[in-house]
């Protein structure tokens, strides 16, 4: 990477203020990317100008703050229509986040699943893509099939295409593995779904700030990603989903905002989006989203991508050579997430020994147990990358895993 | 200073642990795992606990969670099922209140001290003494 481009990641860091800050003494190295991104100052001052100067409830209100918070939650709504490729706004659901959304999709589907059907989901899922299914096939009967994995993290396709059957009804997979760092192939895997009809849905928590995402290419019937991990506030997600399947599933939940008519006899429903969007939804956390993906679309993301990638490869490069460490997760498509465990020495001893000099790790089994099980590991020590991140943050980050190491001999 | 909540002390308990196994003679059993991160422990009492305890342990655990639960299989060892409890409990809230020096515990109970200034971490330590109340009680 030229020297110039570096400069530009430097100046990227900048916009983040709360890197700049002191952590037990050291320098802030916020490597926890993958449970939560940082907030650029476009976002929080966003945030903060919406509640300054424009804050009301949406929709229905003829007074000015009204039309103007309405403006900004629907303007939000296009800017995420747009980032995804949506054909159009109304398909853009806003949620309270990539687990709300997969509770969603899980609840209101129940309806189209029958005893015997058969869900599949990988053996990669977060809990948040396992527990919502396991809780549909308590309710219906049908089945959960979990597609098995390598021991480099990558799903075992052939083993797919002989578990897809005319029982199967519905897929749901991770487009990124939050802790193996795998790159996912979804186009292939949402091909082979289709030529069975059976329903996609994509977990794009963490792949949504790291990858361009068209869910029109894609033809996925489901695309889920959460604010606070493209650099948004917490408290916010979406729900992008085909007209004709939201169209068909039963709203989520109930109330005022997802109704057009009611009596004390019946009720009609809203049409798209606010059939999904029961009560007053988080506006301020739509501006902010929308401020993230403004932020996200001021970036050269193939570029990005590229410096993320020089992170996780200087790291890796460097992980490596550690008497007693082993790599969880060796994809060949791979994003900028290590995961690792150290011969002798658990996750949460390291964490807790880093941290001392101001680096920010996760430790654990970042809501994948059966990962973990999969592995034979309580839990991994997880180094995530993003843009604020640099090379002199990894020498310190090995540095301290050395000391670690030598503290817990 | 982390160096305070790892010592050397702490560090060789947990490689070293007391009781650390399947005792020959099991009386009753219970498993818990740390919801934080998953680590998992079963702390079993060996032979009758009315006449006195003696507790084991196995665990895939951090070293702070090993270390405790030696500290706890040491301590508890021939008390009766009454002071034992009682002992356990008062342990376990002085690890959670950090004020484990202001009771008059053994002396190895004192490593777990530091953990005071590392909430993050308070359920590693307790929760050997916690299970071991729940198998007990």
């Amino acid at each position: 990477m030229k020297a110039k481009q570096k400069k530009a990641f430097e100046r990227i860091r900048e916009e983040f203020p709360i890197l700049d800050q002191k952590i037990n003494g050291e320098d802030l190295i916020y490597l926890d990317n993958a449970a939560s991104t940082q907030k650029p100052k476009a976002v929080i001052n966003a945030i903060k100008d919406y509640y300054e100067n424009d804050h009301s409830n949406v929709h229905r209100g003829v007074h000015t703050l009204s039309v103007r918070a309405t403006e900004a939650y629907e303007n939000a709504r296009v800017k995420v229509t747009e980032f995804l490729n949506s054909p159009n706004n109304h398909q853009i659901i806003f949620t309270k986040g990539t687990t709300d959304s997969i509770n969603l999709i899980a609840t209101s589907i129940t309806s189209l699943i029958n005893e015997n059907d058969e869900i599949l989901i990988t053996a990669m899922e977060h809990h948040s893509n396992i527990v919502p299914w396991q809780e549909l096939c308590k309710r219906t009967g049908a089945v959960l099939r979990i597609i098995p994995i390598n021991e480099n993290g990558e799903i075992l396709i052939d083993d797919y295409k002989d578990m897809v059957s005319a029982k199967t009804k519905l897929i749901s997979v991770v487009h990124l593995s939050n802790t193996l760092g795998t790159i996912n192939p979804i186009e292939d895997i949402i091909k082979i779904a289709k030529s069975h009809d059976v329903i996609t849905v994509i977990d794009g928590a963490q792949a949504a700030g790291h990858l361009p995402i068209d869910v029109q290419q894609l033809d996925c019937d489901f695309y889920l990603f959460s604010g606070h991990k493209i650099f948004g506030p917490t408290g916010i997600g979406v729900l992008y989903g085909k007209e004709e399947i939201l169209n068909r599933i039963d709203p989520y939940q109930y109330g005022g905002e997802m109704i057009l008519k009611v009596t004390f006899e019946e009720t009609t429903y809203n049409s798209l989006p606010h059939k999904f969007e029961a009560g007053t939804p988080n506006i301020a956390g739509a501006v902010g989203i929308g401020a993230s993906i403004d932020f996200i679309n001021s970036l050269d993301r193939d570029l990005c991508h590229e410096y993320e990638m020089s992170l996780h490869d200087y790291a890796l490069n460097q992980l490596e050579q550690i008497d007693g460490i082993r790599i969880i997760g060796k994809s060949s498509h791979k994003s900028a997430i290590i995961s690792f465990v150290i011969d002798g020495m658990h996750p949460h001893d390291i964490g807790t020994i880093i941290n001392q000099k101001g680096i920010a790790v996760r430790t654990g089994h970042h809501c994948t147990m059966p990962l973990m099980d999969f592995y034979e590991i309580p839990g991994t020590v997880r180094a995530s990358f993003s843009i604020y991140n640099n090379h002199s943050e990894i020498d310190k980050l090995i540095d301290a895993i050395k000391l670690a190491i030598k503290m817990l001999k | 200073m982390v160096s305070k909540l790892y010592k050397n002390q702490l560090i060789e308990l947990s490689h070293n642990p007391y009781h650390f196994g399947k005792p020959e003679d099991i009386f009753s059993s219970k498993e818990a795992l740390n919801t934080l991160c998953g680590d998992k422990i079963t702390v079993y009492q060996n032979g009758d606990p009315s006449k006195a305890i003696e507790l084991w342990f196995e665990s895939v655990s951090c070293i702070i969670c090993s270390a405790s639960a030696s500290i706890l299989t040491k301590n508890i060892e021939g008390m009766n099922l009454n002071d034992g409890i009682k002992f356990m409990k008062q342990v376990e809230a002085s690890i959670i209140d950090g004020t484990i020096r202001n009771n008059n515990f053994t002396k190895d109970l004192n490593c777990l001290d530091e953990i005071k200034n590392y909430p993050s971490r308070t359920t590693c330590a307790t929760l050997p003494w916690t299970t071991a109340i729940d198998l007990l009680k």
